[in-house]
């Protein structure tokens, strides 16, 4: 459990126990993702706040629904994410092909080369390798959830996110950012 | 199936997976707000929880003392039933008797001890009205070893030949039941005669017969295994009886 998944962890078993900084700590962990989660589905900042917003009252009341030591983001991130598409007026997601949103606005000039880099990697995908990459690695997604949200077989999209993943490692081993050490 | 991510990948796309800019800090209020007002509600329930504690401790306490009282109960139950029962057992003409809730007592030998003797000469039991004195050959008869009807018989056995045929029948009192003489209350056979009904087993050289009369049950073994010779003592029987 990396820090992040920590802190993330450390704030959902505050909010468990009735302390109301519990709600701030996760703020702070996972705001900016989960309103970023919010923006991929609504495209609309203020929209997605509101959906922030209802996301965190979910997480207070259904706290009980989450089991300490599993995957504390993607829990969260899922409920952001039903809170978000729960506003879209056919509820149907549309793929995210706009990931401005998701990065840091200000960045200093190394977080800025980083964030050149995840752009062209993103870009470097199809739509729909694209969105497979957005749900793995940015709502850890498991590969069950995304097939079933997008009305896809289990081992295709377990391909198509492999050919992605493949696409991208080929797309850094050009740039020169690979460090030889390989998927784990 | 692996759903692992890779390292490298994840590493270059964490400016993304770590998210832009923060939404406004009022998104948590109302989060905040319920979460207080959970725990405001969740207050006097803990206060009224303790009470609850202390009222569990006392119900708990009143229930094993109830259980205490019951298990005691029980044990004096149990030794006063043990205590009745050997008493009991003291004072029943054991060794070899069952007194049955039916009022039958089930004895065996052992149970029985012979009260008289006569050989050749006795008088003949009035329970055997189809015997003649100077028929007997051997009569006993035998009470219980303790304690039942004042010391009266409850078994007779008597030997007796009438017209040239050698009998003995063992007479029970009808709430006395002898258990070596059990074969004789599961004769297949049927016959009457006189009124009175005979259950019987022929074979080669004798016939066993039981039947009831009176207060008496009566066990009768003769010694012929002629049909016509056994129904005309059946019958003899049957008219004096």
């Amino acid at each position: 459990m990396n820090e992040g998944q920590q802190r993330t962890e450390e704030a959902l078993r505050r909010i468990a126990a009735g302390d109301a900084a519990g709600v701030d700590a996760l703020y702070e962990c996972l705001g900016a993702a989960m309103l970023a989660a919010a923006t991929a589905v609504l495209h609309d900042r203020f929209a997605a706040e509101d959906a922030v917003q209802e996301a965190f009252l979910r997480v207070v009341r259904g706290i009980r629904g989450y089991r300490p030591g599993t995957n504390g983001r993607a829990w969260v991130l899922r409920i952001v994410r039903n809170a978000a598409v729960d506003r879209l007026p056919d509820k149907r997601v549309a793929l995210t092909d706009d990931f401005s949103a998701l990065a840091p606005a200000e960045d200093g000039e190394e977080r800025a080369a980083d964030r050149l880099l995840a752009e062209s990697l993103l870009a470097s995908l199809s739509p729909e390798r694209r969105h497979l990459v957005y749900c793995k690695y940015f709502l850890d997604m498991t590969v069950r959830a995304i097939a079933a949200e997008a009305g896809k077989s289990k081992s295709y999209i377990h391909k198509e996110i492999a050919r992605a993943e493949e696409q991208m490692r080929n797309f850094l081993r050009e740039r020169g950012q690979t460090d030889g050490r390989g998927s784990y | 199936m692996k759903e692992r991510k890779d390292r490298e990948l994840e590493r270059a796309l964490r400016p993304y997976t770590e998210g832009g800019e923060q939404p406004s800090p009022a998104v948590t209020l109302p989060a905040k707000e319920q979460l207080r007002a959970k725990q405001a509600e969740a207050a006097p329930a803990a206060a009224g929880a303790g009470g609850t504690v202390q009222g569990g401790a006392d119900a708990q306490k009143k229930a094993e003392r109830r259980t205490a009282i019951v298990l005691t109960t029980a044990a004096c139950l149990l030794v006063l039933i043990v205590g009745l029962f050997l008493w009991r057992l003291q004072e029943s003409p054991l060794p070899g008797m069952l007194l049955l809730a039916d009022g039958t007592t089930y004895v065996s030998e052992s149970a029985l001890q012979q009260s008289t003797h006569e050989d050749g000469g006795a008088e003949c039991p009035a329970c055997l009205p189809w015997v003649e004195d100077e028929e007997i050959v051997c009569c006993r008869t035998y009470t219980l070893q303790k304690g039942a009807a004042g010391g009266e018989p409850v078994l007779y056995r008597v030997e007796y030949r009438a017209d040239e045929v050698s009998a003995t029948v063992y007479v029970e009192k009808s709430n006395v039941c002898l258990l070596s003489l059990g074969e004789f209350k599961k004769l297949p056979e049927r016959h009457s005669a006189g009124g009175v009904e005979f259950s019987l087993r022929t074979e080669e050289t004798c016939a066993y017969v039981y039947f009831e009369a009176g207060d008496y049950k009566y066990n009768l073994q003769l010694e012929t295994g002629e049909e016509e010779v056994l129904h005309a003592a059946l019958a003899d029987i049957g008219e004096s009886l």
